[in-house]
C-alpha cells in the first residue's frame, strides 16, 4: 500500500473478537425472593437494583405520585434508624443506595465496593422491610414535592414531556408524570405504609447483583438479612387502554419568556414484547437514533434549525410510544416541524436503504457490547427483560435478532406505526409567536405553562 | 461499624507511555474482558486560550472537527464510527477539548484513521462555518438562555469569582464574537493548537499494545509538528475582600444563592485535602449541608457544589435553592455557620473516613453518572489522557488515590481555613423573576 492509500483509504476492520456475554445465575433466597446474579470480577465493586413492580402506573387514581412518594421515604429512616444514621451508614461503606419510581415498577437501586457488600445488603433489606414513614420525614417530602414541582414547571422539557403524556395516553396512568399538589396533599405515613406493604412483597420483586461476588456468599447474606420477608399474593389492576388517533392535533403550552421552542411529536407505538418492536427499533435508529441518523442530518446538520434533534422509541410494559424531540429557535419551528414530519412521509414512501439497514444493524450491535461493557448496563438488561416481559433468551439472541431483520420488516413496520397525519405535536414556547407558525399542521389548543 | 478498609482488593490500570516522532504522546492500557476500544484525543486547548472578542472559540472549533477532513466527507465522520457499531463525541471545557470514539475493538484502526485525517487535514468551508454557528446557537439557547439557573450559576459566577479573564469567561461564549469569526481565524486556530506536539492520544480496551503502536505511528506519525502555542496565564490575583452581587432570573420560580472561593490548581498538595472537604460538606445525604439545610433546618429543596479544579486556580463553590419563604441571609449564615464548624472544629475521623471510601468506590463508580469511571475502556482512556497531558504522569491513575487516603482531619480543618475565608468568597443572590411566580 502506498503512502497516499495509507492516507486515502479506510483500513478494515481486523478480525471480530468474540463478546462473552454475561451467565447469569438465579436462585430464590429467603422467603422468595427471586435473585439473579452476574459474577463481574473486572473491579472490586458491586452494583444492585432491587425492583419492585410498583411504578406510577399502580398509583390509586386519586393518588398520582404515591409510589414515587413511597420510594423516596423508603431511604428516608427506618425502624432502627433515623434518616442521617441511615445515610451516614451507607456512604461510610463507600456505597450509594437510593429509591426511585419510575412508571413500570420502583427500584432501590445501590453501589457498593466489594468488601462492603454484607452489610450493604442488611441496608437494603431494612429499608424495604422495615421503613419507618416517620411523620415529620413525610412531611418533609412532601413540602419538598410540592415546590419540586412548581419548579419544575419552569422547565420546558417537563412541560413538554407532562403535555405530550396528556395526549398520548388519556385516561391510561402513563398520562401523568408528575403528582398534582392536591394528591401530594392527601398522602399520610399510612397512605405510603399502606402502599409498601401491599407492593412491596418479594414475590413483587427482583434482586439483579452484578460484581465481585460468589453466588453461595451472596445466598447466605441475603438468607439472613431477608429473612421473614413474606410473599402476599399481589394482583395489579388493569388500565383502560390508551386512545387511538385520527388525525394530527398541535398542543402549544405558552410559556413567556422562551427563547427556544421544546418540540415532541409522535404518537403510541407497539409494546417492547411485540415482536414487530425490534424492527421498528431499528427503523427509528435509522430515522433519528444515533447522530448519523436522517433527522440529524438533516435538521441539525444541513439545516442549523437545533442542535438536539432526534427520534425515539419508549419501552414502557403497558403502552409505548414514538416521538421526535427538537429545540428550536421559534421563527424556524414551522419550517422544523415540516422538515420532521416529511422525513417520516419519506420513510413510508421508500422505506430505508439497504445500507442503512446494515450500518444500524452494525450501530445496534455494536452498542449492545458497549452497554455491556459496565456493572450498571449490564443490570439494565436484566431488568428490562423482567420488568417488560420480554423473552427470556432476549440477551441471548439480540444480536441474531437484529442481523435478521429485513427492509421487507422494515417496510412491513413503517406501514404499520408510523403515521405523520395522526401525531401529537406538542410544543412548549411564546404561544404569541409561534402559534401562526404552527396553525398549518393542525388544530391548536393552547394552554398556560403556569396552573 | 465499617471504618478503614480490612481487605481492600488490588485494583489497578495496566498503561504504557510512549512518544512518537512527532511529539505526539500516546498513552495505552489493554483490558481484554469486552471486546470494546475508546480511543481518546485530548488536545492542548480549551477556553482559557482565547483572548477577549475570541469567546466561545475553542468550542465552535470542536463542532468544526466533524464537518469534514481531506478523505471524510461532511456528516462521514459519524457514519464511520456509527456504522461500524460504535459511538462518538467531543467535548470542550475551560481547560481542554477532548474526542472520543467507542468500537468494537475490531475497529481500532478505522477510529486511529479517522483522528489522524483530522488532524492532518481538517477542511473547513465557511457554509459549514456558518451552519455550525447556528448550530452553537441552538446550543446556547438550549443548556442556558432557556432554563432556569443556568446563566446565573454556570457563567454569572464565573465571571464575579475569577479576576483573570482567561479562568472568568465562559466556554460557549459569547454570539457575537463567534458571529465575527472568519474562516481564516478557524484555519489558524487549527494550525496552532490540532498539532500532534499539542495532542494526547490515549486508547483503552481490548487491543494488543504492540500492533496499536504500529497502527499509531502509520496514521499519526507523519503529521507534522507545530510551534508549541504560547502558554497561557492563568495565574489569580489574591481575593482579599468579599464580592456580592444580585441577579434576577426571569425563568426562576424559586430563590437560589451561588458562592464561590478561590482555591489552587488541579496539581497542588492540598487539593487532596479540598476533594476530601468537598465529600464532607456535599456528597450523600450524610453530608453536612444537605444535613443542615435541607433536613434539619427544612429550608432547602437541594444543596451541591464542591472542588472543580482546574489546571489553573480553582473554585469551591456551593449552589442551594431554597424555599421562597425563607431570606438569602439565613441561608447564608447556615453555609457560613457551617464552613465555620470546619475551620474551628475540624472533621471527626469518622466523616473522614466516610469521604475516602466515597472516593474510593467513586473511581469504579465514576464522578458523573458512571460514565467514565474506571470500570468502563471510555473512563480508563480519559483519566489517563488527562493525567499525561495535565500532570505529566499517568502513573497518577493508580498511586494517586494514596494521596487522597493520607489526608489528615488537621489538613481538612487547615485548607477550610486558608480557602473558604470570607474575604476570598463571591456571593450571587438569585431571585426569582419568572411571571406567574407564586409567593
Amino acid at each position: 500500500m502506498s503512502r497516499a492509500d495509507v492516507i486515502t483509504t479506510p483500513p478494515p476492520p481486523s478480525a471480530l473478537r468474540p463478546l462473552v456475554l454475561p451467565t447469569r445465575e438465579e436462585f430464590t433466597a429467603a422467603d422468595g425472593l427471586r435473585v439473579i446474579l452476574v459474577e463481574d470480577r473486572r473491579v472490586p465493586f458491586v452494583t444492585l437494583r432491587l425492583v419492585v413492580r410498583a411504578g406510577s402506573v399502580h398509583d390509586p387514581a386519586n393518588l398520582p405520585g404515591l409510589a414515587a412518594l413511597t420510594a423516596h421515604c423508603l431511604t428516608q429512616g427506618t425502624q432502627k434508624r433515623k434518616s442521617f444514621q441511615f445515610a451516614r451508614a451507607v456512604e461510610e461503606l463507600g456505597a450509594t443506595l437510593e429509591a426511585h419510581a419510575n412508571r413500570d415498577y420502583s427500584a432501590v437501586s445501590a453501589t457498593v465496593l466489594a468488601e462492603n457488600l454484607t452489610p450493604l445488603l442488611k441496608l437494603m433489606a431494612e429499608t424495604v422491610m422495615q421503613p419507618a414513614f416517620a411523620p415529620d420525614e413525610v412531611e418533609l417530602a412532601k413540602e419538598n414535592t410540592i415546590q419540586t414541582l412548581r419548579y419544575q414547571r419552569t422547565q420546558p422539557t417537563f412541560l413538554a414531556r407532562e403535555r405530550y403524556a396528556q395526549v398520548l395516553f388519556g385516561n391510561h396512568p402513563y398520562s401523568r408524570i408528575a403528582p398534582t399538589e392536591e394528591s401530594v396533599n392527601a398522602m399520610t405515613p399510612d397512605t405510603l405504609r399502606q402502599f409498601h406493604s401491599s407492593n412491596y412483597t418479594p414475590d413483587n420483586s427482583l434482586l439483579v447483583v452484578v460484581g465481585a461476588v460468589e453466588a453461595e456468599q451472596l445466598r447466605k447474606a441475603l438468607d439472613r438479612v431477608f429473612a421473614g420477608w413474606q410473599p402476599r399474593g399481589v394482583t395489579h389492576e388493569s388500565h383502560e387502554q390508551p386512545p387511538s388517533r385520527e388525525r394530527r392535533t398541535v398542543h402549544l403550552v405558552d410559556r413567556p419568556g422562551s427563547v427556544q421552542v421544546n418540540l415532541l411529536i409522535g404518537h403510541l407505538a407497539p409494546r417492547p414484547n411485540d415482536p414487530d418492536f425490534l424492527a421498528l427499533e431499528v427503523t427509528n435508529t435509522a430515522l433519528g437514533g444515533r447522530a448519523g441518523s436522517r433527522l440529524f442530518m438533516n435538521v441539525r446538520e444541513q439545516k442549523g434549525f437545533a442542535y438536539d434533534v432526534g427520534s425515539h422509541l419508549s419501552e414502557h410494559r403497558e403502552a409505548s410510544s414514538f416521538s421526535m424531540s427538537a429545540q428550536v429557535r421559534p421563527e424556524v419551528v414551522g419550517e422544523a416541524v415540516e422538515e420532521m414530519l416529511k422525513e417520516v412521509e419519506v420513510l413510508r414512501h421508500k422505506g430505508i436503504t439497504e445500507s442503512e439497514l446494515d450500518s444500524t444493524k452494525n450501530y445496534l450491535n455494536g452498542t449492545f457490547s458497549i452497554r455491556l461493557s459496565t456493572q450498571g448496563g449490564i443490570a439494565g438488561e436484566i431488568v428490562a427483560i423482567e420488568m417488560l416481559e420480554l423473552p427470556r433468551d432476549s440477551i441471548e439472541t439480540y444480536r441474531e435478532r437484529v442481523q435478521s431483520i429485513t427492509l421487507e420488516r422494515i417496510r412491513q413496520v413503517v406501514q404499520r406505526y408510523l403515521f405523520p397525519d395522526r401525531m401529537a405535536i406538542v410544543a412548549v414556547g411564546e404561544a404569541e409567536r409561534i402559534q401562526p407558525l404552527l396553525e398549518p399542521f393542525g388544530e391548536v389548543e393552547v394552554r398556560p405553562a403556569m396552573m | 461499624m465499617p471504618m478503614a478498609a480490612k481487605t481492600v482488593v488490588p485494583f489497578s490500570v495496566p498503561y504504557s507511555l510512549h512518544t512518537i516522532e512527532n511529539g505526539m504522546r500516546v498513552v495505552l492500557s489493554e483490558d481484554h474482558s469486552v471486546p470494546v476500544v475508546a480511543v481518546v484525543v485530548l488536545y492542548d486547548v480549551g477556553a482559557r486560550n482565547e483572548p477577549p472578542g475570541r469567546t466561545g472559540f475553542a468550542h465552535l472549533f470542536e463542532h468544526m472537527m466533524f464537518q469534514g477532513s481531506a478523505n471524510v466527507k461532511k456528516g462521514e465522520f459519524y457514519t464511520f464510527v456509527e456504522d461500524n457499531g460504535g459511538v462518538l463525541n467531543g467535548m470542550t471545557s475551560n481547560d481542554f477539548t477532548i474526542y472520543f470514539e467507542v468500537m468494537p475493538s475490531n475497529q481500532l484502526e478505522l477510529a486511529l484513521w479517522l483522528e489522524a485525517d483530522r488532524m492532518r487535514s481538517l477542511q473547513v468551508n465557511q457554509e459549514n462555518l456558518d451552519n455550525q454557528r447556528e448550530v452553537v446557537k441552538e446550543e446556547k439557547r438550549l443548556r442556558v438562555d432557556n432554563q432556569p439557573f443556568s446563566y446565573a450559576r454556570g457563567i454569572l459566577l464565573y465571571e464575579l469569582a475569577y479576576d483573570n479573564f482567561a479562568n472568568a469567561h465562559s466556554v460557549i461564549g459569547s454570539m457575537e464574537d463567534l458571529d465575527a469569526a472568519t474562516l481564516e481565524d478557524v484555519q489558524r486556530f487549527f494550525r496552532t493548537y490540532y498539532a500532534p506536539n499539542n495532542a494526547v492520544l490515549a486508547i483503552a480496551g481490548d487491543f494488543d499494545s504492540e500492533q496499536a503502536l504500529e497502527w499509531v505511528r502509520k496514521h499519526f506519525g507523519d503529521i507534522p509538528p507545530q510551534e508549541p502555542p504560547q502558554p497561557v496565564d492563568v495565574s489569580e490575583p489574591e481575593r482579599t475582600s468579599e464580592k456580592r452581587a444580585t441577579y434576577t432570573d426571569k425563568l426562576a420560580n424559586l430563590p437560589a444563592i451561588a458562592m464561590a472561593w478561590k482555591v489552587p490548581p488541579r496539581h497542588s498538595p492540598e487539593r487532596y485535602a479540598l476533594a476530601l472537604l468537598d465529600r464532607i460538606l456535599f456528597s450523600g445525604e450524610s453530608a453536612r449541608l444537605h444535613q443542615r439545610l435541607v433536613k434539619r433546618e427544612k429550608s432547602a429543596l437541594g444543596v451541591s457544589g464542591g472542588l472543580e479544579d482546574r489546571r489553573g486556580p480553582g473554585l469551591f463553590t456551593t449552589f442551594v435553592v431554597f424555599k421562597p419563604d425563607r431570606h438569602f441571609q439565613q441561608i447564608e449564615h447556615s453555609v457560613t455557620a457551617e464552613i465555620e464548624e470546619v475551620q474551628q472544629k475540624g472533621v471527626t475521623p469518622r466523616e473522614l473516613q466516610r469521604a475516602k471510601n466515597q472516593l474510593r468506590a467513586e473511581r469504579y463508580r465514576g464522578v458523573w453518572g458512571g460514565l467514565y469511571g474506571l470500570q468502563t475502556p471510555l473512563g480508563r482512556a480519559m483519566e489517563l489522557a488527562y493525567h499525561t497531558l495535565f500532570d505529566g504522569d499517568p502513573a497518577l491513575i493508580n498511586t494517586e488515590l494514596q494521596r487522597y487516603l493520607e489526608v489528615t482531619s488537621e489538613e481538612v480543618q487547615e485548607v477550610a481555613q486558608r480557602f473558604l475565608r470570607r474575604n476570598n468568597c463571591t456571593v450571587l443572590h438569585i431571585l426569582p423573576g419568572a411571571t406567574g411566580v407564586e409567593q
